[in-house]
């Protein structure tokens, strides 16, 4: 392979990276309010400090129907709120905002499960110590969820990098672009091997530092 | 009126810390707390005790403002509570003091940072915080424990650092949630004990809610008994121990004596003489278990005792026995025995529980 091609590989990773980046920083923006929303609302059997069954239900439904959507169609339904907001629907840049919500209601229901697992009987000490519904949420649902939160956002991370490389598919730039255009187009098995192997090296290298990080914050406690 | 009541008494210098009045609580069909009226009064060790389902759990909730009742009224001292909403709730709640079965200490921070939690939600500089933990730790004989993560704690350690982060912000109501049920015998032992001890420093009225006996027996000044979601029995503790009135109790205090233990051959605090349990309980208190009564009583009635088991315990200052008897004569015999027996003050009912 020429120096032009590494070249090639070395600006696709640099992209892969930087629509997972974002997109993760976004989804988690988005899902985040979301997840705690489901969270605090539920019914008060299920831990919800602030039970509001109407919209509970109607937020469960939003989240679940984007889940459902198939990716690949959720993006191309997309393209013009990326043309909004980018100014074009096509490259690196204008998939960050598919990619974004795509995984948005999935760091929700996430982070709802994450939150969930908090012992009922903590928040219920919080209550009586008199801490407002704010302070629960900060001082003590986020915290004490903290180990399954990042694993969380781990299995979010690793979503969104194959989400990123069918992305690739539809002209969003990226490790999947290159293996598409080069590898399958071009019938370059080489480069489609790399790019194969450089996005099971990311989540590998992920999947590690997510499991290190949840397993520390356990171990201290 | 209940306003007036609690007025009147304050004037008489019988100050009611807590008051409740006829509360009410439903879920669906279920009448878990159903017309539960109460005085407890303040700086005092106060246990509410009922079995599993009896509404203990659901009256605790209620008088720690932490769910509103159907109907009926909570005052603490003369102020009513039961209506609080909002900031006035949350600020009432951070008075109250609460202890848990669980613990439901956050795994989240260390011991220390347990006990800074109630100061730092109420907005306490950091450096008072600090010194206020410090303080809280060797209040309930952790001292040097304050980095310790929770997971390294033991039970006991555990419900000592939830009384410290009860105790942080000075409330005036402590609310102990079956706080020993979860700990040994020895543990629950000194738990109680610093239970006392804090309450007596810090003039603390301390609620126990509880369904063991023992935790009335060794920690409380007043009791009731909680049935079917209503107040069976209430009173001194000494005097429900050697006179309950309720079947309920009467439940409790013959598992507290042992009387299932000695049946199955353990030895447990009673002792044993026959495998029946005897057509009649005696309970003796105070003086009268220092005195030859049964054969003072045997000697002019002419009727014979068969004992069956008996066994003393001391409930705070008192001592009071129960035995478990066959009393053995002609009907009259037997009636002018037990005529005599209550004469010089025991208890005699029919049968044993």
């Amino acid at each position: 392979m020429t120096a032009q091609i590494w070249t090639l590989i070395l600006n696709s990773t640099l992209q892969t990276l930087a629509m997972v980046l974002f997109s993760t920083l976004f989804s988690l923006l988005l899902g985040l309010p979301v997840g705690i929303l489901l969270t605090v609302t539920s019914p008060e059997e299920q831990g919800g400090i602030i039970p509001l069954p109407l919209l509970n239900n109607v937020l469960s439904r939003i989240v679940n129907v984007l889940r459902s959507f198939p990716f690949i169609i959720l993006m191309i339904l997309l393209f013009p709120l990326s043309r909004l907001l980018i100014g074009t629907s096509i490259g690196t840049t204008a998939t960050i905002v598919p990619l974004s919500i795509a995984a948005a209601p999935f760091v929700a229901r996430v982070i709802e499960t994450a939150l969930k697992e908090v012992d009922p009987g903590v928040v219920q000490a919080a209550r009586a110590m008199g801490s407002t519904n704010l302070q629960i949420i900060g001082k003590v649902l986020i915290p004490e969820a903290l180990p399954s939160l990042v694993s969380g956002v781990t299995l979010t991370i690793i979503n969104l990098i194959g989400y990123s490389a069918m992305a690739g598919a539809i002209g969003g730039g990226g490790l999947g672009d290159l293996a598409i255009r080069y590898g399958y187009q071009r019938f370059r098995g080489d480069i489609m091997f790399v790019a194969v192997i450089i996005i099971l090296v990311l989540v590998e290298i992920i999947q590690v530092v997510g499991n290190t990080i949840s397993a520390r914050l356990i171990a201290r406690r | 009126m209940m306003v007036t009541i609690i007025r009147l008494l304050y004037i008489e210098g019988i100050f009611m810390q807590i008051a409740l009045h006829n509360l009410q609580r439903t879920y669906g069909s279920l009448h878990a707390v159903n017309g539960v009226s109460l005085f407890i009064p303040s700086n005092t060790v106060y246990g509410i005790i009922g079995k599993s389902g009896a509404g203990k759990s659901t009256l605790v909730r209620l008088i720690s403002l932490l769910e509103k009742p159907d109907d009926g009224e909570i005052y603490f001292d003369d102020e009513r509570v039961d209506e609080l909403d909002g900031d006035v709730l949350i600020e009432r709640r951070r008075r109250i003091g609460m202890i848990f079965q669980n613990f439901n200490l956050f795994s989240s921070r260390n011991a220390a940072q347990n006990i800074a939690y109630p100061l730092e939600i109420t907005g306490t500089p950091k450096a008072r915080i600090k010194g206020r933990v410090e303080e809280l730790l060797a209040l309930v004989g952790l001292e040097g424990r304050g980095k310790a993560p929770i997971s390294t704690l033991s039970g006991g350690q555990k419900q000592r650092v939830a009384i410290a982060r009860a105790l942080a912000c000075n409330p005036d109501i402590l609310f102990c949630d079956e706080a020993t049920s979860a700990l040994d015998p020895q543990t629950t032992h000194s738990i109680l004990s610093l239970i006392k001890e804090i309450q007596e420093k810090m003039g603390l009225t301390v609620v126990m809610i509880t369904h063991q006996m023992e935790v009335v027996r060794d920690a409380c000044k007043h009791v009731a008994v909680l049935d079917d979601g209503v107040v069976a029995e209430e009173g001194l503790v000494t005097d429900l121990f050697s006179n309950p009135s309720s079947e309920v109790t009467k439940d409790f205090l013959t598992h507290l004596v042992g009387v299932d233990e000695a049946a199955k051959g353990n030895n447990g605090q009673m002792v044993q003489w026959s495998k029946k349990r005897g057509a009649y309980t005696l309970r003796f208190r105070g003086d009268t278990t220092d005195q030859p009564i049964l054969s003072m009583v045997s000697r002019t009635s002419g009727v014979d005792f068969n004992i069956r088991a008996s066994g003393v315990q001391r409930v705070g200052d008192v001592e009071i026995g129960t035995m478990f008897v066959d009393i053995n004569g002609s009907d009259e015999q037997r009636t002018a025995a037990i005529a005599q027996l209550r004469e010089i003050g025991v208890v005699v009912e029919e049968g044993v529980l």
